[in-house]
């Protein structure tokens, strides 16, 4: 496998997504300013709204915090438990929406034919795609992290003269991203024979956030707590996961489905 | 000697249709064309031999190897496909740049040949534009040029003139003849008849995915045969009736003056009499063509 290649095919791809700014600015601006909105929103909720929803909500660790610190543990517990998951899903949006296009947008524009025409073995191909799809999406979502944790610690201090990240259960939440980017790229390669175009496989993948947007909620509800052994097997059982689906993928992907 | 491209038995099925059919035919250094109508198989044939498709049965071997399996094979080939298939977000260059890596060509050699070939077909100025603000024409430069960067062994090019102007379709011809006489195999498909009349080189004809004839181009008019139509085309409107009274079948021509006529000729040989009684009648003619669709006609005989 000739890295050079691999290189020249990533970056071919990300200069594509980064042409023009009604295709990545959605895609990483949209993100990037939650990233930045919903730690206001959780300090404001936090402030003049912890202790009805508390009342309201039997979460562990806020309702039976002192009324004075119930605030404080709000906060903390809106920045883990909530903000942490939604921003697990985006290394799945941002990796499906690069992938879908990536692979299947060579099939729908017809340009996969002078690609596979070319001496690019079946390995630099995947690898090239995989490259420009897992990239920019760990990057983004790293971004995102840091943007959401740094304002989160900046309100809090200047709220409650505590910072209340990073923790733990937070590093492992971030700590997961790579896993989270690769399943949907895998699934795209894996979808790429069956699909028509970027629209279908987009669909596809999109629904691998479901799962997840199941974890705030059940964390609201009481139903799992996103602590340091939960996150710890959740990172396992996605490494699981990303090493059957890229095998498969691997395994399964043949050139021709680009063009058929 | 060792043929570049051998094709034993090849055939190619998508669902129910077969596209290719148990074809067997060598290509060597030189230009062969293949010819057909839509729906023969032509661009399959040259997507087999490429190795983008699996064929179902049969063998391909490309300078003795499986093109599908042996992906180092492609270094010596290239394809210009019937879409133009390039970036449209990319600029030319970006385009050219990115495809000459992937045959391991600096970009330096890249630009050379770039610059080389677009100034032969007045597109470059383009090199800079990106691809989605260009016409059809100069897209197809463009894939044209890129085609030729690894300077293949074997060139395989799928109608590489449908959407060019004249002269650059006349550069891309004769590129076509000086390159085949240079040691490379160079197989060039098309469905018009008007194309294959300016070479003298070997001709396949396909139809059905089948091998329907392999000969010259020079033979193809005896292949037409009879009962065939022409379309002549006058430098002034000339008057249908008195046409007609020179003994010409004339097909359609409604008109009472026309600038050009579809004649019926029984033999290619009833070109030169049906001219002769034109010109005879004062008609300046500018130009005389077969009408399609001889092609289809021609596979069916």
């Amino acid at each position: 496998m000739e890295g050079r290649k691999v290189i020249s095919l990533a970056a071919k791809d990300l200069k594509e997504v980064f042409s023009s700014i009604f295709i990545f600015g959605p895609m990483f601006g949209i993100p990037l300013a939650f990233a930045a909105f919903l730690p206001v929103v959780s300090l404001y909720i936090a402030i003049h709204e912890a202790p009805s929803i508390a009342a309201a909500i039997n979460i562990s660790g806020i309702s039976s915090s002192l009324p004075a610190f119930k605030s404080i543990s709000f906060m903390a517990y809106f920045s883990i438990n909530i903000l942490g998951p939604i921003f697990m899903t985006m290394p799945i949006v941002t990796s499906a929406v690069i992938a879908a296009d990536s692979f299947a947008g060579e099939k729908e524009r017809k340009t996969a034919e002078p690609l596979l025409s070319s001496p690019l073995t079946r390995g630099e191909l995947l690898s090239g795609k995989i490259l420009a799809s897992f990239l920019p999406t760990v990057l983004m979502t790293v971004l995102a992290f840091a943007i959401y944790g740094s304002i989160v610690n900046f309100l809090s201090y200047q709220q409650f003269h505590l910072y209340i990240l990073p923790t733990a259960s937070w590093l492992l939440m971030l700590g997961s991203v790579p896993f989270l980017a690769l399943a949907p790229i895998s699934i795209v390669v894996l979808i790429s024979a069956h699909v028509r175009g970027i629209k279908e496989a987009q669909q596809l993948t999109s629904l691998l956030v479901m799962p997840l947007l199941i974890l705030p909620f059940s964390s609201l509800l009481g139903l799992a707590r996103l602590n340091v052994l939960f996150l710890s097997i959740l990172i396992l059982f996605l490494a699981l996961v990303d090493v059957f689906l890229f095998y498969l993928s691997l395994m399964t992907f043949r050139k021709d489905a680009l063009l058929i | 000697m060792e043929p570049y491209i051998a094709i034993n038995r090849a055939s190619k099925r998508f669902k129910a249709t077969t596209a290719i059919n148990k074809i067997t035919v060598s290509f060597y250094p030189g230009l062969s064309i293949i010819l057909g109508p839509n729906g023969a198989g032509k661009s399959t044939l040259l997507r087999c031999i490429m190795g983008l498709y699996r064929i179902d049965s049969g063998k391909i071997r490309v300078f003795g190897r499986d093109p599908y399996k042996d992906d180092a094979s492609r270094q010596r080939m290239s394809l210009l496909s019937d879409n133009y298939s390039l970036y449209d977000y990319l600029s030319v260059s970006d385009n050219l740049r990115f495809f000459g890596r992937l045959y391991g060509i600096k970009d330096e050699d890249t630009e050379e040949i770039a610059r080389k070939t677009l100034k032969e077909m007045d597109a470059l100025r383009f090199l800079d534009a990106k691809v989605y603000s260009l016409s059809r024409g100069t897209k197809q430069k463009i894939a044209f040029c890129r085609s030729i960067l690894n300077r293949p062994k074997a060139l395989l090019l799928d109608e590489p003139t449908a959407f060019l102007d004249a002269s650059s379709s006349e550069y891309v011809r004769e590129f076509m003849k000086t390159y085949s006489r240079e040691g490379n195999s160079v197989l060039f498909v098309t469905q018009k008849l008007d194309e294959v009349t300016r070479f003298n080189s070997r001709l396949i004809i396909l139809d059905k995915g089948a091998m329907a004839d392999d000969t010259k181009t020079y033979l193809l008019y005896k292949k037409i045969g009879g009962d065939a139509t022409i379309l002549i085309r006058f430098a002034r409107p000339m008057r249908i009736e008195k046409l007609r009274k020179e003994g010409l079948e004339i097909v359609g021509a409604d008109e009472e003056y026309s600038s050009s006529i579809r004649v019926k000729i029984k033999d290619y040989r009833e070109i030169n009499s049906t001219l002769r009684r034109l010109m005879s009648s004062g008609a300046d003619i500018v130009n005389v063509d077969y009408l399609e669709p001889i092609l289809e006609k021609m596979s069916k005989d």
